[in-house]
């Protein structure tokens, strides 16, 4: 019974974590959908469709795997880092 | 990168940040779906295989007259869910209806079309590239090309209805035309006497004019000829105060070079400015294209060999031909003209009125030359406005007789009031 609660939560999380790509794609497609034809308005649901439910498995699956690899401290440092290269990048291309 | 790419990156680079940050596994789980839609715009770039075209609905247009742009495309590769199109008409374009712009879907194969009107100024003008942008919408990443697709525009003044000049120049062209000449034994309108020379015929001898004076007289006709003009437009920006005045001036040298191919004269046109800008003389349909054309490229300019009319080429206008100058004319262009007139040619000067300047009562309130009373600053701007256009005005006078006395014609060409459609004040006598 735990372990089915656990599924669904994580599922649940999954969804959740999923969500902010499904707005994405909402309002980008709410946007552009006068300007594109049936056959490409088709092919974004699709193309959304198939990407939302994507992440909300992955999602899913990472977050019940939470906890069971714990996150070393040379990892936390290279991603700070690589966080540090991407901000310094985002500012330079804002310049540009 | 697009605006949306970059917002999404910022959002996966502040989850990670986040997640460092409190050790949250779950921030990176989340910037994961977001971080995996942004690399797929890099990985996944849509085809931009198009082929454009422009068409105009004429390539030689009157100013302010609307001119159709119709933009073809054609996608000569696979199918583009998004394309956004846009038109770079001429910098000095007015989109008067329609859009530049177009954006929709393109099967492989597929064309579209879409078209709007511009209305342009005098000058000629050139289409730039036609920018087209093939967007895939989910993935947001855009491949933008430039299709190469010139295009040029010649918009010749707008036409103006003038008065017919009539020219009395020295030598007549054996065509039919409107300028009276003065040519012994031709014609039936008498215009007056003179002395016999030999060659004239006997039939025109005037015998009661012989008994009165004693000496052989013979009469002498008028006949209405086609003549050699010169239209000559002053393009010299010390000439000129505004550029307006100088379009002005464009106009009335395309109005009259216009009305004078319609009366079936041969005409030159000479643009003076920075350079020397040259039509040869000719008449007809064909003429009054090359005219227009040269009327829509003069340009104000200055050059220090051609800040006076001394340097105008006076052996390009045929021998007795008419020249018609326009220009608002400096007290310094006397000298040159008058050699012009000098050398045989019949000169006319075609002047451009300036604005018509208040009479110095209704500044002064009194008497018309007294200045305005102490205290009243802020009418002393305005009296010594008035002042000097009314000084301006006086010399215009001073060179207006001076030319009259070298036995030039003058003639005004004041600036139209718009009602609907520009009508000419042209007054065809000499002031």
């Amino acid at each position: 019974m735990n372990s089915v609660d656990a599924s669904l939560g994580a599922v649940a999380l999954g969804a959740v974590l999923g969500l902010p790509c499904a707005a994405l794609f909402a309002l980008r497609y709410a946007r552009l959908r006068a300007a594109m034809g049936a056959a490409a308005r088709r092919r974004y649901v699709k193309k959304a469709g198939v990407f939302t439910s994507g992440s909300i498995v992955v999602c899913a699956a990472l977050a019940a795997c939470r906890g069971a690899f714990p996150l070393p401290a040379a990892w936390q440092v290279a991603l700070a880092s690589g966080v540090f290269v991407g901000m310094i990048g985002l500012v330079r291309r804002s310049d540009g | 990168m697009s605006g949306v790419r970059l917002a999404v990156f910022a959002a996966v680079l502040a989850l990670i940040a986040c997640g460092t940050i409190l050790a949250e596994g779950l921030c990176f789980v989340a910037a994961l779906p977001l971080a995996a839609w942004v690399c797929l715009g890099f990985v996944r770039s849509p085809a931009a295989s198009v082929e454009a075209g422009r068409s105009l609905s004429t390539a030689f247009a009157e100013a302010g007259r609307p001119i159709r742009v119709c933009v073809r495309l054609r996608n000569a590769g696979a199918s583009i869910d998004l394309l956004r199109v846009a038109d770079r008409s001429p910098e000095k374009a007015r989109i008067v209806e329609g859009l530049g712009c177009w954006k929709g879907s393109l099967a492989a194969g597929g064309t579209a079309e879409f078209a709007y009107s511009i209305v342009l100024e005098r000058g000629v003008h050139r289409f730039g590239d036609i920018a087209v942008a093939a967007q895939d919408p989910f993935g947001a990443a855009e491949r933008k090309i430039g299709l190469p697709c010139p295009n040029e525009v010649i918009v010749y003044p707008a036409r103006v209805a003038v008065r017919a000049l009539r020219f009395g120049a020295g030598s007549a062209r054996p065509f039919g035309g409107t300028s009276r000449t003065k040519r012994a034994g031709g014609g039936t309108d008498f215009s007056g006497t003179r002395d016999y020379v030999p060659g004239d015929p006997v039939r025109d001898l005037n015998w009661r004019a012989e008994a009165l004076w004693g000496r052989p007289i013979v009469n002498v006709f008028e006949e209405e000829r086609a003549i050699d003009v010169g239209v000559l437009l002053d393009a010299r920006s010390i000439a000129y105060e505004t550029s307006a005045q100088f379009e002005e001036a464009v106009r009335a040298a395309a109005a009259y070079a216009d009305r004078l191919l319609a009366a079936g004269n041969r005409v030159s046109f000479l643009s003076y400015g920075s350079s020397i800008e040259w039509t040869p003389p000719g008449s007809g349909g064909m003429q009054r294209w090359l005219v227009r054309k040269a009327a829509s490229r003069a340009a104000l300019g200055s050059h220090a060999a051609f800040e006076r009319f001394d340097a105008v080429p006076p052996k390009i206008f045929p021998p007795k031909s008419a020249i018609l100058i326009v220009s608002p004319l400096l007290r310094e262009d006397i000298p040159p003209l008058r050699s012009l007139k000098a050398l045989g040619y019949s000169v006319a000067v075609l002047r451009l009125s300036g604005t018509r300047p208040r009479p110095l009562a209704a500044v002064t309130g009194g008497s018309d030359a007294s200045p305005p009373a102490a205290g009243r600053g802020a009418s002393t701007a305005d009296f010594t406005a008035s002042l000097g256009a009314r000084i301006a005005e006086i010399e215009e006078t001073l060179v207006d007789g001076r030319l009259l006395a070298a036995g030039m014609e003058v003639l005004r060409w004041k600036p139209s009031v718009e009602h609907g459609r520009r009508r000419a004040d042209s007054e065809g006598k000499v002031v």
